[in-house]
């Protein structure tokens, strides 16, 4: 009792003069629920984390979560577990990692040890990522081993980068089963769900619903309020008075490629001197920033035409923009939008002219890389860096045209739409 | 014996609090006169006797106050014994009671209440008179041949005659929070010796101790007794709820934990230790849970456990129901001693208490448009409960809102401008001070009178 007497006193002997209010922090729960509607010039037939594509820049995050994350800056780790129980362990050249226990997929299936390596053997196959990752495998029901030169935290982060992204055995990208907030139901991401296997909580929204369109009727879905969000204006005729601006930051970068119809013509710089005669304002216009700075040149090769991904209307609207601006009466340029399967198998052949195609990267370095690999060429020795990449991949036969640096409107209630490079669907919400 | 109420506690992030008792307990505690005057009544006595009740001692209550008060321990208590030929209509002092009794020539049941500490406690004892000459000349006041000594924690059908605060949360002490990431708070008894405590969920850890103030009278700091990993306690949920909720049950020894980021509603001791597990859920009170759900809390309360010693494993995904955000639960007894339910829930749609007693209608209470934290409370001890709850003022402010669910329909009678709040609860009435607000901010615990 006497114990308890002291607690009271303490209280009401606490003085409260002079402490200000404390910082407010969102405190609040967010509100659950809503259907948000997004009209977007993206493919959403499909979505593989492990692809570079735009679909996987900006959704992949919200659907599919990695085995760490990257924590917020200021924060005393740079990562931290999602799908693992905790960081990994080191082990001689080895690093062990546990998983959460009782972890599945938004359909049911089981997450365990195997199934997070063949996602990881999925993910090299198919992305830049866990370059410096010699070997990984199974060394529990729970728990894999990474053999690595990276320390614990470095092989953190390069895990929490969104190609490393978990999927379930047997995934299907054009059926994807979803391991994040939102479970896709039916095939291609058209519609999304909250999941009730979210290893890091459901989506505050109930629903999402995806409609792939050409950047008109984006805009146009925006404007009659049929779309809750678009890229790169407020509506196409006149802005919708709701609407606020978002930034997403850098997507990646769109590159040409160079085909084998193209001839001499394919030689190392030809097509990146060329792009020198673009006008910059045309393209910002849809969210490309050039990279190009040299001096003004045109097409001056033979007529050709830009291969390009149908179901991709924001890089068919660049390609078409890109011939707009190469066409001359000597040499007509136009745009060849062709279907996934056929993309990739005349890009095999390089049985084209050339061929436009997105990079999901946004690490110089890596970018650098990736142009190198496309050329058949070791990667450079020397560290690259945002402003010497133009001159680092200048020479090569592939050219950058630019990076994707999208911005655009949603309306103004909706919070938290994106994050940096990415629409947050798993924490985007509704205002009350 | 002195029995004690359990100690509520609780409340989570968004939720919760209650002063709940469930079931049977309900029954046991729906009005301390009651329970009082039943243990009274089985008081044994020899023949028919004289009640006489006395003036209740202890607490300092003004005039108006203490004559009803006492003319309701009259009523309530001195009906309560069997054997009863007469009883005094009014209270009587003990001389009083004895002339009565000896001039009826009955027994005495002389009834002696006193207010304390919270307490209400109420001495019998029962009085024969000696039969011959000698004996009445050796022993004139008589001889003691029973006695006992019931109490229990005065309730909102006495606290109401109690002096009341001068103004709802016009006081307020600050301390510093053990976590920045704390998500729930309970205030209650865990042990006997040390007394009431706070216990503070974090995202990672559980903290439990008394608010000390700092000797400079600046911002004082909770005490840490004792705390917890969570890790050692019980495995992350494979679904937790992304916007998270926690809440807490405290009775002696007994502490019983729920966080949707963990796989367990987990009961530890009074040390935090022997944890025991059941399926994940928020107690509200220590045998009433709300399981969670995809997005919040499941609007049906059910039994908390049963608690194992296995981890509770998750075979079916979050379910995807109709939700609440929080949920608080009372059980008070009205002025008449009738226990009355409350329930506060808080959900996107509404906020809304409904009040169901056993001999009037239901009444369903809108409270206006507000946050997750809510709870139940008579915070001042008036008899009337009040809903407290959060709404957000500027998006980045909380206000905490008090509205007392008097008959005509609810009276906003406290409002205070926060941080941002995380959790609130009620830290139970004790002594001769009425019950305390605790308020979980970011980096901070207030306490508000």
């Amino acid at each position: 009792m006497s114990d308890r007497r002291r607690f009271i006193g303490g209280l009401l002997a606490a003085c409260a003069a002079g402490v200000g209010p404390a910082r407010a922090l969102a405190g609040a729960r967010p509100g659950y629920g809503g259907h948000l509607r997004l009209t977007m010039p993206i493919d959403t037939s499909r979505l593989d984390p492990h692809a570079s594509a735009l679909t996987s820049r900006l959704l992949g995050a919200a659907l599919f979560e990695g085995l760490f994350a990257r924590s917020p800056l200021g924060a005393a780790q740079p990562a931290y577990p999602t799908l693992a129980a905790a960081l990994p362990k080191r082990r001689a050249n080895t690093a062990a990692i546990e998983l959460r226990p009782g972890l599945r997929s938004g359909r049911g299936v089981r997450l365990d040890a195997a199934a997070v390596v063949e996602s990881l053997q999925r993910s090299r196959l198919r992305s830049h990522a866990l370059a410096a990752v010699e070997r990984i495998r199974v060394s529990g029901p729970l728990e894999l081993e990474v053999t690595t030169d990276l320390d614990p935290t470095a092989l953190a982060l390069e895990l929490a980068r969104p190609a490393c992204a978990i999927v379930p055995p047997g995934f299907d990208p054009a059926w994807p089963d979803c391991t994040g907030a939102l479970r896709s139901l039916g095939p291609g991401i058209k519609r999304l769900v909250r999941s009730g296997w979210a290893p890091r909580g459901g989506s505050y929204l109930d629903e999402v619903s995806l409609t792939s369109a050409d950047l008109r009727t984006c805009l146009r879905d925006f404007e009659t309020l049929r779309s809750d969000a678009c890229f790169l204006a407020s509506g196409l005729h006149q802005g919708r008075s709701s609407a606020r601006t978002f930034a997403l930051g850098p997507l990646g970068y769109v590159a040409l490629l160079p085909g084998s119809r193209l001839g001499r013509f394919a030689a190392p710089g030809v097509l990146a001197q060329a792009l020198g005669s673009l006008n910059p304002a045309d393209f910002s216009a849809l969210g490309l920033s050039l990279l190009q700075s040299g001096p003004s040149a045109a097409w001056i090769g033979p007529p050709c035409s830009i291969l390009v991904e149908a179901s991709e209307p924001w890089l068919v609207a660049i390609a078409e923009e890109l011939a707009r601006a190469w066409d001359s009466p000597r040499a007509r340029v136009r745009t060849d939008p062709v279907p996934r399967a056929q993309l990739d198998l005349r890009q095999k052949d390089r049985d084209f002219d050339c061929a436009l195609v997105f990079l999901g990267l946004t690490d110089p370095n890596e970018v650098a890389q990736a142009l190198y690999g496309l050329a058949a060429l070791p990667p450079p020795k020397r560290s690259v860096t945002q402003s010497s990449l133009e001159d680092a991949v200048r020479h090569l036969p592939p050219a950058l045209l630019g990076r994707l640096v999208p911005h655009g409107y949603c309306d103004a209630a909706v919070t938290d739409l994106t994050s940096p490079g990415a629409f947050d669907l798993a924490n985007a919400r509704f205002s009350p | 014996m002195i029995r004690r109420r359990p100690w509520l506690v609780l409340l989570p992030a968004a939720a919760v609090a209650a002063l709940a008792l469930a079931g049977q307990v309900r029954a046991e505690s729906a009005s301390t006169l009651t329970s009082l005057a039943r243990q009274i009544g089985e008081v044994r006595t020899s023949g028919p006797v004289f009640v006489g009740v006395t003036p209740l001692a202890g607490a300092p209550l003004a005039e108006p106050e203490r004559t009803a008060l006492e003319a309701k321990l009259v009523r309530v208590l001195g009906t309560a014994v069997a054997a009863a030929r007469a009883r005094g209509e009014a209270p009587m002092t003990e001389s009083t009671a004895r002339a009565r009794a000896r001039a009826l020539g009955l027994n005495l049941m002389l009834i002696e209440p006193t207010l304390s500490g919270g307490q209400l406690i109420v001495d019998v004892d029962v009085i024969e008179w000696e039969r011959s000459f000698w004996a009445r000349a050796r022993k004139p006041s008589g001889t003691v041949v029973s006695h006992a000594s019931v109490g229990a924690a005065a309730d909102a059908e006495i606290r109401r005659y109690l002096p009341r605060p001068k103004g709802l949360l016009s006081k307020e002490s600050r301390f510093r929070a053990p976590a920045h990431d704390a998500i729930g708070l309970a205030c209650g008894e865990v042990s006997e010796q040390v007394g009431m405590e706070l216990l503070v969920i974090g995202r990672h850890q559980l903290f439990l101790g008394r608010l000390v103030t700092a000797p400079t009278g600046g911002r004082g700091s909770l005490s840490i007794r004792k705390s917890a990993l969570w890790t050692t306690q019980s495995p992350l949920s494979p679904h937790p709820l992304r916007a998270p909720l926690a809440g807490a049950w405290l009775q002696p020894g007994r502490v019983l934990v729920g966080s949707s980021d963990r796989a367990d509603l987990v009961l530890m001791d009074e040390q935090l230790g022997t944890p025991t597990f059941a399926a994940p859920a928020l107690p509200i009170a220590g045998d009433r849970c709300h399981a969670f759900t995809a997005t919040g809390l499941a609007r049906e309360a059910k039994p908390c456990g049963p608690l194992t010693g296995e981890h509770h494993q998750a075979k079916t995904a979050a379910l995807e129901v109709p939700s609440h955000d929080s949920v608080a639960h009372l059980v008070e007894p009205d002025e008449r001693g009738v226990a009355v339910n409350y329930e506060l829930v808080s959900s996107k749609a509404e906020l809304r208490v409904t009040i169901d007693s056993p001999i009037e209608q239901r009444r369903i209470v809108t409270l206006p448009p507000g946050g997750a934290q809510v709870a139940l409370a008579d915070l001042d001890g008036d008899g009337v409960v009040e809903a407290i709850t959060t709404a957000s003022t500027d998006g980045a402010t909380d206000t905490v809102r008090v509205h007392a669910l008097r008959k005509e329909g609810p009276v906003l009678v406290a409002s205070r401008d926060v941080g941002s709040v995380r959790a609130l609860a009620v830290c139970p009435f004790d002594g001769e001070n009425p019950q305390r607000l605790a308020v979980l901010l970011t980096d901070e615990i207030r306490i508000f009178e």
